[in-house]
């Protein structure tokens, strides 16, 4: 048995070691579908992603007072294939 | 970007490179989630003359990239805000990356990109902890083919730290 917090209700709820595994699985099963979808963007948006994932980075390590890296300008996004 | 890509591709026009394929974590986003990355990896097949010498140094490169705007500053070149590495391809491995790189569009341009079986194999000879951490996410995007894989591996040697780095349950 094991004690989980119960979501934003903050109540705590109690829950068997093979249903805290089946929480777990379906958790990574989650997060492995998200990651599918995303590495089935299209390269345009993924670059969109990159450059949002850059200033997270920089904002994290400006936080803890590490050295920033250079973002890149929205400028290098590619524009519509229109071909 | 595609500015960057239009020079690459004009150099190889113009002779100044054999060929190029990107590789590094910008080719992951080709094939998996996007990660955080700074800089766009580069690696350039030089024509026989240039590549035969020596030394090799990048110096008609750099100078026809300096003549259409790029900057350089350290070991990139920065290209409308894009800091590009180039490197020269470093061993039988990354050369074979290079030579066998698809073709893939990004806005209106064409690039080549190495192959994700060569990314991973590449990943495992450079056998950082970064790498190690990089191919679960480069498996779990769109399946390897993994004959392909395999006998790059075998190819290279890489087999034996492939099986240690690949075995349980995250990948």
């Amino acid at each position: 048995m094991a004690f989980v917090a119960g979501g934003t209700s903050g109540r705590r709820v109690l829950m068997s070691d093979e249903a805290m595994r089946a929480l777990a699985e379906k958790a990574f099963e989650a997060k492995r579908l998200r990651r599918t979808k995303l590495a089935r963007l299209p390269i345009e948006r993924k670059l969109e992603i990159l450059l949002d994932l850059q200033r997270t980075v920089n904002e994290i390590a400006r936080a803890v007072g590490r050295p920033t890296k250079a973002e890149w300008p929205r400028e290098i996004l590619p524009r519509p294939d229109t071909g | 970007m595609e500015a960057a890509i239009r020079l690459l591709n004009e150099m190889v026009t113009r002779g100044l490179l054999d060929s190029y394929a990107i590789g590094g974590a910008m080719a992951s986003l080709f094939y998996a989630e996007p990660v955080a990355t700074f800089d766009l990896d580069v690696f350039v097949l030089l024509p026989t003359a240039q590549s035969d010498r020596t030394i090799v140094t990048l110096e008609l490169q750099i100078a026809f990239l300096r003549e259409h705007g790029a900057v350089q500053e350290g070991e990139h070149v920065v290209i409308q805000g894009l800091p590009v590495q180039i490197l020269p391809a470093y061993n039988a491995l990354v050369t074979e990356a290079t030579k066998q790189a698809v073709t893939r569009r990004v806005g209106q341009v064409e690039t080549r990109v190495c192959r994700q079986e060569h990314l991973l194999a590449i990943l495992v000879q450079t056998g950082r902890d970064k790498d190690r951490a990089r191919i679960p996410l480069l498996l779990e995007g769109t399946p390897p083919d993994r004959r392909l894989l395999d006998e790059i591996l075998e190819r290279h040697g890489l087999r034996g730290r492939w099986d240690q780095w690949t075995k349980g349950p995250h990948v």
